[in-house]
């Protein structure tokens, strides 16, 4: 199991904010998703 | 009919000749579903399918190099919104700290009811709803009143939990409902992904129910 960095969205984000946000969270969970899955193969 | 039915079930018991065998059969058809749709058979899957996370747990432990929300590492960033991708998330009581409680936001389809019920044996609470919108302005009612739910959750000190991709959008790529819970809410999401080993087998055996369509197509 990973856990990615910690991602603060500001009380008054605008649309753009919320896209940029958006799109922060996707990139860390397919990173924390590959960092999973290298830490549990590398065991074989 | 209803005479019939109030004799409760008859089967072998019941008189022969062609009454009592139509009577048999159109009792079992009144009852079959209502069964397959019942509180009992829903459980009893929902146990064998949190006894199957249990063994998981068992057998997988936590890899090296592993984060763990048990250990007070996080504690400075809860309570948090904990966000998984569709899928992944089924693991999620495996490797959750057992005493430390935890509100999960469950779609409302029919089987992410099974979901809702197996993550009850391990006392986690389940709010049913989606944070689904199409736009940043328009939220249907649904997903606000779970969206509110899981904000009043946090604000009482809980981690809650939700499943960052769109029930019918696109795959791993992360809807706007989870963001404006972390606006509203002013706490942090905690991007978390779970892997083992038997991914593959997991994948295979039934994570994708037919109402939602995680499937790889090409664009």
């Amino acid at each position: 199991m990973t856990i990615g960095e910690p991602i603060f969205v500001a009380a008054d984000a605008d649309d753009a904010e919320m896209e940029r946000k958006r799109q922060e969270i996707t990139t860390a969970l397919n990173a924390a998703t590959a960092e999973a899955y290298r830490l549990v193969d590398g065991r074989r | 009919m209803e005479q019939d039915l109030a004799k409760g079930p008859a089967s072998d018991a019941a008189p022969k000749g062609r009454g009592g065998r139509r009577t048999t059969k159109t009792f079992w058809r009144k009852i079959r579903e209502p069964l397959a749709q019942s509180r009992f058979v829903k459980n009893a899957i929902a146990s064998l399918l949190a006894q199957f996370v249990r063994l998981v747990r068992l057998t997988s432990p936590l890899v090296a190099g592993s984060a763990r929300f048990s250990g007070g590492a996080y504690a400075e960033f809860e309570p948090g919104i904990i966000a998984l991708w569709h899928g992944q998330h089924l693991l999620t009581p495996a490797y959750y700290p057992k005493r430390k409680p935890l509100v999960a936001m469950v779609s409302r389809s029919a089987d992410a009811e099974l979901n809702a019920l197996m993550l009850e044996k391990f006392g986690i609470e389940a709010v049913r709803g989606s944070g689904g919108r199409d736009n940043a302005r328009h939220l249907d009612k649904g997903g606000a009143k779970a969206l509110i739910a899981l904000k009043k959750s946090l604000t009482a000190g809980k981690n809650v939990a939700m499943i960052a991709d769109i029930p019918h959008g696109t795959p791993r790529d992360a809807g706007l409902g989870i963001v404006l819970l972390a606006r509203l809410s002013g706490r942090p999401l905690l991007p978390v992904a779970i892997a083992t080993s038997r991914r593959k087998v997991l994948e295979k055996a039934g994570t994708r129910p037919p109402s939602t369509c995680h499937s790889a197509v090409p664009r």
